[in-house]
């Protein structure tokens, strides 16, 4: 019997409620997972399902209402803002359905931004920065503007940004919404490169195509996660 | 680093509209023009009023004018016999803290005298009669030969010491001018000296330059010369010993005046403190109305700077979300917006101090006989830390929203 893998991620019991008006709402109403170390896994589900706002928390952008939230054995659950800064610049790799690139800095600027805020490391910044443009194919591209670029290698250039800092963990929040088929297909397959060299990614989508790609999916409904069929 | 990099991305907004930027720097590039303009008028104003103090004899000095009696002595005018060389003696033996006497005898009070020698000649001079005394009170230096003696006068010797700028009009540069005759109205004059030339240069003009022309004469010869049978002098001067006993020695000064003067009133005395007090008035008054042109206009530009800060950052939110997912921390967005608040408050500053170099110039162009507003080193320093600091100010606010927005709601933002 092999020995269950190391977890990155692990939640316990973990609840998100928002005030709105008078009334409660439960974004997050009692969900408990764990994603391992290298795990490709797709959250799924519609909309209002509060999968959106599990990838605040997974992206250290909010912190449960109660509830732990481990992340490499480190509870996370409420963490200063200014460390959870730190922990996005260090630690995460994050890619938008938007793209989100910056558009007065060229591609290779853009690119070294997490590694300007993670203050480590930054010696070799352009030497880095080079390296993820190679690995998602956009050397070429390197002095661009973002609006210079197609939206596939954009999308492509905004992962080379979350590559950069070499992250545990890169959240991709429905990455592929702004391609067309032939460039989500490249996006999707990058993934699934970057989930075989050991990288663990979570994605969220309500494609269901998209979430065939992962390892696993993680459903949700309500606020809670729907247990596999 | 992230200063650094805020300042770059400051300087890329501004190029990237520069028209805008312009319109955003106006107030403050007006303020430290202003500032920078309205230190350089008071330094020239003060540097001009000092030399001329200087010039002048300095606070020592103490005048004396024929002044109208008043209305009750009118009928008694004309038993005064006016300043004369005996109100000298008086003074000399009653004020024992007045210790120079310089009675003067100008040809033509009012008027520029003409000297001419050989065909040439030289306009608008001041000539007068004097005793050596004059030298310490209107502060001349003899540059050669020798300066007018008691004996001079006594004699009614018909020779005179003149200045560099009636030395130029009247000698060609080979010519040695001592011993060589010059005429004043037609009467001729050996000069028995020059005086030094005196130059107080302030903004390429030299302020001090009317007394290089002046011829002195003995008194004793410019009186008897020029003057017909009348010993009524043009000017009294003297000179105090000691500063602190000033009003003193003016009360002592004009109780024996009086008494010369057969209690008739038909004089002033005047020191130059009067002038100081006036001066300093002035100074006074423009340093509030420039100073405060100059407040005005840093706080309007501090305005405008924080408009364009907050516009600017709502443009932005998104990015401002996007680096805070990237792991900017408040500090950092603070910084940043900070960065291009200081950025342009910089820019403005130093095209605000290169305006205020500008209207300076302009100024002393504009103005010609008044003392030039000189460019002072540190009012430039002081400008363009007062740009600064308003641009600091100016952008605590904007920073503080920038740096407190929510990563979520940012990234969210259309």
């Amino acid at each position: 019997m092999t020995t269950p893998p190391t977890p990155l991620i692990e939640l316990v019991d973990v609840r998100k409620t928002y005030r709105m008006g008078d009334e409660d709402v439960h974004a997050l109403a009692g969900v408990t997972l764990s994603i391992a170390k290298g795990e490709f896994v797709a959250v799924v589900g519609p909309s209002g399902s509060g999968k959106s706002t599990l990838m605040h928390l997974l992206g250290f952008m909010d912190r449960p209402t109660s509830g732990r939230l481990i992340f490499d054995q480190e509870d996370v659950s409420q963490l200063s803002s200014s460390a959870q800064a730190t922990h996005r610049a260090r630690k995460l790799g994050f890619v938008f359905q938007s793209f989100n690139l910056l558009p007065r800095l060229s591609v290779t600027d853009n690119i070294l931004l997490p590694l300007s805020y993670a203050r480590d490391g930054r010696k070799n910044g352009a030497r880095r920065a080079a390296e993820v443009l190679d690995r998602v194919g956009l050397s070429h591209r390197a002095r661009h503007r973002p609006n210079q670029l197609s939206g596939g290698e954009r999308q492509r250039a905004a992962i080379a940004r979350a590559l950069v800092n070499s992250p545990q963990l890169i959240l991709a929040d429905e990455p592929t919404g702004n391609l067309d088929d032939q460039n989500v297909e490249r996006v999707l397959e990058l993934f699934r490169e970057l989930h075989a060299e050991g990288q663990t990614i979570v994605l969220v989508t309500h494609d269901v195509n998209v979430a065939a790609t992962a390892s696993r999916q993680i459903r949700m409904q309500n606020g809670r996660v729907v247990p596999p069929a | 680093m992230l200063l650094l990099n805020g300042m770059r991305d400051g300087w890329r907004e501004i190029v990237a509209h520069p028209i805008r930027s312009l319109l955003t720097m106006f107030g403050l590039i007006c303020g430290v023009a202003s500032l920078i303009a309205m230190i350089g008028m008071v330094h020239g104003m003060l540097a001009g009023w000092r030399a001329s103090l200087y010039e002048m004899g300095g606070l020592e000095k103490i005048g004396s004018e024929w002044a109208r009696p008043p209305e009750y002595q009118k009928h008694l005018a004309g038993i005064s016999p006016g300043r004369t060389v005996r109100d000298v003696r008086a003074v000399f033996r009653n004020v024992p803290g007045v210790t120079h006497i310089s009675p003067e005898f100008a040809i033509d009070e009012y008027g520029g005298t003409e000297a001419r020698r050989k065909g040439r000649s030289s306009p608008d001079n001041l000539v007068y009669g004097v005793v050596p005394d004059v030298l310490a009170i209107n502060r001349y230096d003899i540059e050669h030969g020798r300066f007018i003696t008691a004996l001079d006068s006594d004699r009614g010797r018909c020779v005179a010491v003149i200045g560099t700028q009636v030395v130029q009009d009247l000698f060609s540069p080979t010519e040695n001018p001592l011993g060589q005759t010059i005429e004043v109205k037609g009467k001729p004059f050996k000069v028995i000296g020059i005086f030094k030339e005196c130059v107080f240069m302030q903004g390429g003009r030299n302020v001090v330059a009317s007394k290089n022309r002046v011829v002195c004469l003995p008194l004793a010869t410019a009186l008897l010369r020029f003057n017909g049978s009348s010993p009524r002098l043009t000017w009294l001067n003297f000179r105090a010993g000691d500063i602190d006993r000033l009003d003193a020695i003016v009360d002592a000064i004009q109780n024996t005046l009086v008494i010369m003067h057969r209690g008739v009133l038909d004089f002033t005395l005047e020191t130059e403190e009067e002038r100081a007090i006036a001066f300093h008035r002035a100074e006074r008054s423009l340093k509030t109305s420039m100073g405060g042109v100059s407040a005005i206009s840093l706080f309007v530009g501090g305005i405008v700077v924080m408009n364009i800060m907050l516009a600017s950052i709502k443009e932005r939110i998104r990015e401002i979300g996007v680096r805070k997912a990237l792991g900017a921390r408040r500090r950092d967005i603070f910084l940043q917006v900070m960065a291009e608040a200081l950025t342009i408050s910089a820019v403005g500053g130093v095209v605000g101090v290169v305006a205020g170099a500008g209207l300076i110039s302009l100024l002393t162009w504009l103005l010609p006989g008044q003392p030039p507003p000189v460019l002072i080193p540190s009012a430039m320093v002081l400008g363009f830390s007062a740009s600064l600091i308003t641009g600091i100010i100016a952008g605590i606010y904007p920073a503080f929203t920038a740096a407190f927005l929510d990563p979520i709601e940012a990234l969210q933002y259309d």
